[in-house]
């Protein structure tokens, strides 16, 4: 007997491909792709397979430290926003009327308020500078 | 706040108590918008460590400041936050007593006060132990890792002496033990230096195992023995002679050591420890928690959960990530219905780092131990991911 035979007949028998449930789940698997490899159907999803293992190779943890930052970054800017903007809203649903100009002019005095001005003004001024003819 | 808003109170601004507040905001949200209920926070910081992370500080992995964010910015707008600690538990008097002097009443209060690295309770520990819980720790153990050019490296693990309390973070040794080899190969000093990992006698449930969960311990001696790592059962700590460099087991045997890694004795916060409430051992503070429902036993409004409470189950993040939902939802049900309607399983869920590159993803509960499962790259770069983005996502109660 060969030496190859001999090693198909220990991986039958000392593995989980000895247990008949496993054979029939095989045959399943076989009955059900066998369509998609005969017809070339099949190539799309190995070609894809070994883009998405190739990418696995290459991520390394300086390119994974960059997507996460800028991930992070987004996500960060994304949820306080949002959260501003959900809350501001029920603020103003709960208001019976609008404010009067002179509340609205009233309401510099608040120190939150000037602070986010700030820094409306301040990201103008830096968008300004970045759009500025050198 | 108007007399009749029920005032929810969070207790410590680390993973579970950050976690906790942003769901309770979502939970409670049309509540809070009627002005029926407030969330408060209150912490001793004005930043948010990622403290797990201190672990890669020690390998020169990670610059402490990116583990920092400031703790306002993970918390939803909704949320009331105080930088001012808990000087005492007033539970009679449903109230906390701050070191501001300032006093807060609540409705419901959610303890999550993590706990404390205290080398201190080793005789020698602290002056000649080194460990990675902490960022100044961890750079002292850095600069030792990376200037070591041949010796031995003795790695040991101290639980608490509560029974069935686990140390911090249950994987963390392991983790650190296979880092430390790579690190060591990495820099080609490896065949020079010695690493010997030990585990004390008794680990929880087990006795003379090499790890507190029985499937992992059976397979670390393939591990260790395939890197060269030395391993010791059996190996308590009771004394370090930090002039001789020897470290000293409670079953009369020595080891001599150029660095001692240590997971350290811990303890809860002074303000819990000295809450009257806890019935552990030696002073360490742990509340006596429901294991199904994190309520403190003693107080029927308060909730406990994270390092804080006296369950076996891992005093880790992963384990405040499933308990929160409960903590939540407990409390949403007695204030709607009356009553407590979430069950905690036990159950944590994390990423080991098994190495620098490799990570292998494990979860267990109260009735299932840790099925260990091969280390793979891609499951290192989850974890990597975790570390670097999603851990921030978390805390805001994002997933």
């Amino acid at each position: 007997m060969s030496e190859e035979i001999q090693n198909v007949e220990k991986l039958m028998s000392d593995t989980v491909l000895n247990d008949p449930a496993t054979i029939d789940g095989i045959k399943n698997l076989i009955d059900k792709a066998t369509p998609l490899v005969q017809a070339g159907r099949f190539n799309n999803i190995i070609d894809l397979l070994s883009i998405i293992s190739d990418n696995i190779e290459f991520l390394d943890e300086a390119a994974l430290e960059k997507t996460t930052k800028v991930g992070e970054e987004i996500l960060a800017l994304g949820w306080t926003a949002g959260n501003a903007v959900r809350m501001a809203n029920a603020q103003t649903e709960a208001l019976e009327k609008p404010p009067g100009l002179f509340q609205l002019i009233g309401s510099l005095n608040d120190p939150d308020v000037r602070r986010s001005l700030h820094f409306f003004i301040g990201t103008m001024r830096i968008i300004g500078r970045q759009m500025k003819n050198d | 706040m108007t007399s009749s808003t029920k005032r929810i109170i969070v207790v410590g601004g680390g993973i579970g108590g950050t976690m906790t507040a942003n769901n309770l905001v979502a939970k409670f949200y049309p509540e809070i918008l009627k002005g029926e209920i407030e969330i408060m926070m209150l912490s001793n910081s004005p930043n948010h460590i990622y403290k797990p992370a201190n672990m890669y500080v020690a390998f020169n992995a990670y610059h402490p400041h990116e583990l920092v964010r400031k703790q306002r910015s993970l918390l939803r707008p909704e949320i009331i936050f105080h930088v001012d600690g808990v000087e005492s538990f007033e539970f009679e008097q449903n109230r906390v007593l701050c070191e501001s002097g300032k006093r807060y009443d609540y409705e419901y209060m959610v303890i999550s006060t993590g706990c404390i690295p205290a080398p201190e309770r080793i005789e020698g520990l602290k002056e000649a132990g080194d460990h990675f819980y902490q960022t100044k720790a961890a750079q002292q153990l850095a600069h030792k890792l990376r200037t070591i050019e041949e010796g031995r490296i003795f790695i040991t693990v101290n639980f608490p002496k509560t029974p069935n309390v686990p140390h911090q973070c249950g994987i963390a040794p392991i983790e650190t033990t296979l880092m430390l080899d790579e690190y060591l190969r990495k820099r080609g000093v490896r065949d020079r230096v010695e690493i010997i990992y030990s585990y004390p006698t008794a680990s929880q449930l087990l006795r003379n195992c090499l790890f507190l969960q029985k499937p992992t311990c059976d397979v670390l001696p393939t591990i260790f023995d395939s890197k060269n790592i030395k391993y010791q059962r059996g190996f308590t700590l009771d004394k370090v002679d930090p002039e001789a460099k020897i470290a000293y087991s409670e079953e009369g045997k020595s080891q001599e050591f150029d660095i001692l890694m240590a997971t350290p004795p811990i303890r809860a916060v002074d303000a819990v420890i000295n809450s009257g409430k806890s019935q552990a051992q030696n002073n360490e503070g742990w509340l006596p928690t429901d294991f199904e429902t994190l309520k403190m036993y003693g107080a029927d409004n308060v909730y406990v959960m994270g390092d804080t409470v006296d369950l076996p189950v891992s005093k880790a993040g992963g384990t405040c990530h499933n308990q929160s939902p409960v903590v939540v939802e407990n409390i949403a049900s007695e204030i709607r219905r009356g009553y407590t309607s979430a069950i905690y399983d036990g159950k944590v869920q994390a990423i080991a780092q098994m190495g620098l590159e490799a990570g292998m993803p494990l979860w267990y509960d109260y009735k299932h131990d840790v099925q260990v499962a091969p280390p793979t790259k891609l499951g290192g770069l989850m974890r990597k991911t975790f570390n670097r983005g999603i851990y921030w996502a978390v805390a805001r109660g994002i997933v």
